[in-house]
């Protein structure tokens, strides 16, 4: 069946890759990613590799801080206005909440997923994953988990959010009182450890770390 | 930048009947007979070239093109302020910013709910009409314009974003209620076609262009 093409003493020295954008192989030198450079592919200049490894301590941390910071986040109100006496608050579960009341079931569910479940979810399984690879718990878990995270990445829009939000500030300054409150200063920070982490966290380092162990999807 | 060597011509993973997994990275040798297996390191289902890319983004692309109509035609938000009633679709939202004087964020919501939509149709229209017709284009340039639109994709949902915040911060009983209209729904479902649209796009469908070329010119 299918047979790496690496031997074990090639890939001290170099490391073949595909590039995903124009399939090109590429031989890639270990010894200066170890260092921590980033590689594009000198064909179409599509990302190779991010990291080498990961660095999983610094990352792990990262995500638990967004874990401790999710519900002042995403429940507590992030900005308050009040007209002639009646106020209205807004936090980010409430609009969702408020739109699936309405009966715009389908908006308020993409709204749900890609400003709330999937930054809890990137936080969780990086956690998850930083953990199991400290502790080189190599478990069919972990590839699960580091499978789900690729697949739900990019539906994360934390940063889409904020500008929302920003908008919604500016638009509604002048209809009367705006005040903005400590959920806003929780949710910058919560989107600033999103960045952070996301930057940081390479999910391919821990497959080539998994290779090297000799893992593999049928042990 | 780890430096790797430029040379011109490069060796196509296809052409050695080597894969690179797009979710682990890791290089396999394809089975004979075959076009398509499962990754021995992660378990996913690997191909030479995405199968149906083609036919299933320009379905998806058409299905964005259309659901552009009731996007833009049915209102977004319903605004009541002091008793009278406005609907605002995505063009009168944009229009009535105008009218306030507020032209930095007009032209914010004008990129980001119609151009952006828009453009990325338009674009992986044209991406697909390269593959199909041969267009023969730089590459390279392609390839960024490829990677431009799989960024702004998420910035579409600035909009709807906005309504969230805005049902819930608006909601004043008798002096002012915004509540999301339908061509909010109609505008989330262009939003996750274009951004599924992206995804089933295979660019290396694109490069292929270039070596059948060049084969014909060595030919
Ligand atoms: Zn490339
Ligand atoms: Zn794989």
């Amino acid at each position: 069946m299918t047979t790496s093409c690496r031997n074990s003493q090639d890939s001290i020295k170099n490391e073949l890759i595909v590039c995903q954008e124009c399939d090109a192989l590429i031989t890639v030198h270990l010894a200066q990613l170890r260092e921590g450079n980033s590689v594009s592919c000198p064909r179409c200049d599509g990302h190779l590799i991010k990291h080498y490894r990961n660095r999983l301590m610094p990352s792990m941390l990262i995500a638990l801080s967004g874990l401790v910071l999710f519900y002042p986040a995403n429940f507590l109100p992030v900005m308050s206005l009040s007209v002639l006496g009646n106020s209205g608050q807004n936090t980010m579960v409430k609009g969702v909440y408020q739109l699936a009341m309405e009966g715009y079931w389908w908006m308020a569910s993409l709204v749900l997923f890609c400003s709330v479940l999937v930054p809890l979810l990137k936080f969780c399984l990086i956690f998850f994953i930083t953990l199991n690879a400290y502790l080189s718990t190599w478990s069919r878990a972990l590839m699960h988990a580091l499978k789900f995270y690729q697949k739900i990445e990019v539906w994360g829009m934390l940063d889409v959010y904020l500008i929302a939000i920003l908008l919604s500030y500016i638009k509604m300054s002048d209809m009367g009182d705006l005040i903005v409150d400590v959920g806003l200063f929780c949710f910058i920070v919560f989107l600033l450890l999103d960045v952070l982490v996301s930057t940081r966290f390479e999910p391919r380092a821990i497959w080539r770390q998994m290779d090297e162990e000799g893992r593999g999807w049928r042990q | 930048m780890a430096s790797i060597e430029k040379d011109k011509s490069y060796s196509i993973a296809k052409s050695a009947r080597l894969v690179g997994c797009s979710v682990c990275q890791k290089v396999m040798r394809m089975p004979v007979n075959n076009e398509q297996a499962d990754c021995t390191l992660c378990g996913s289902r690997v191909f030479f070239r995405r199968p149906n890319s083609i036919s299933q983004t320009l379905a998806l692309v058409i299905t964005g093109f259309i659901l552009l109509i009731p996007a833009n035609v049915y209102p977004v938000m319903t605004v009541l302020y002091l008793g009278s009633e406005s609907n605002d679709t995505i063009l009168s939202g944009v229009m009535s910013l105008i009218d306030y004087g507020m032209y930095g964020i007009a032209i914010i919501v004008f990129i980001a709910s119609i151009a952006v939509p828009v453009l990325k149709l338009l674009g992986l229209l044209f991406m697909v009409m390269i593959v199909k017709l041969k267009i023969p284009l730089d590459k390279k340039q392609s390839a960024q314009a490829y990677r431009v639109i799989e960024i702004i994709g998420k910035w579409s949902m600035l909009d709807l974003f906005v309504v969230s915040i805005l049902v819930t911060l608006v909601n004043l009983d008798a002096i002012a209620t915004i509540t999301a209209g339908i061509g909010a729904t109609a505008f989330s479902a262009v939003v996750v076609v274009t951004i599924i649209a992206v995804h089933t796009f295979d660019p290396r469908l694109i490069w292929d262009l270039e070596s059948t070329l060049s084969d014909k010119k060595s030919s």
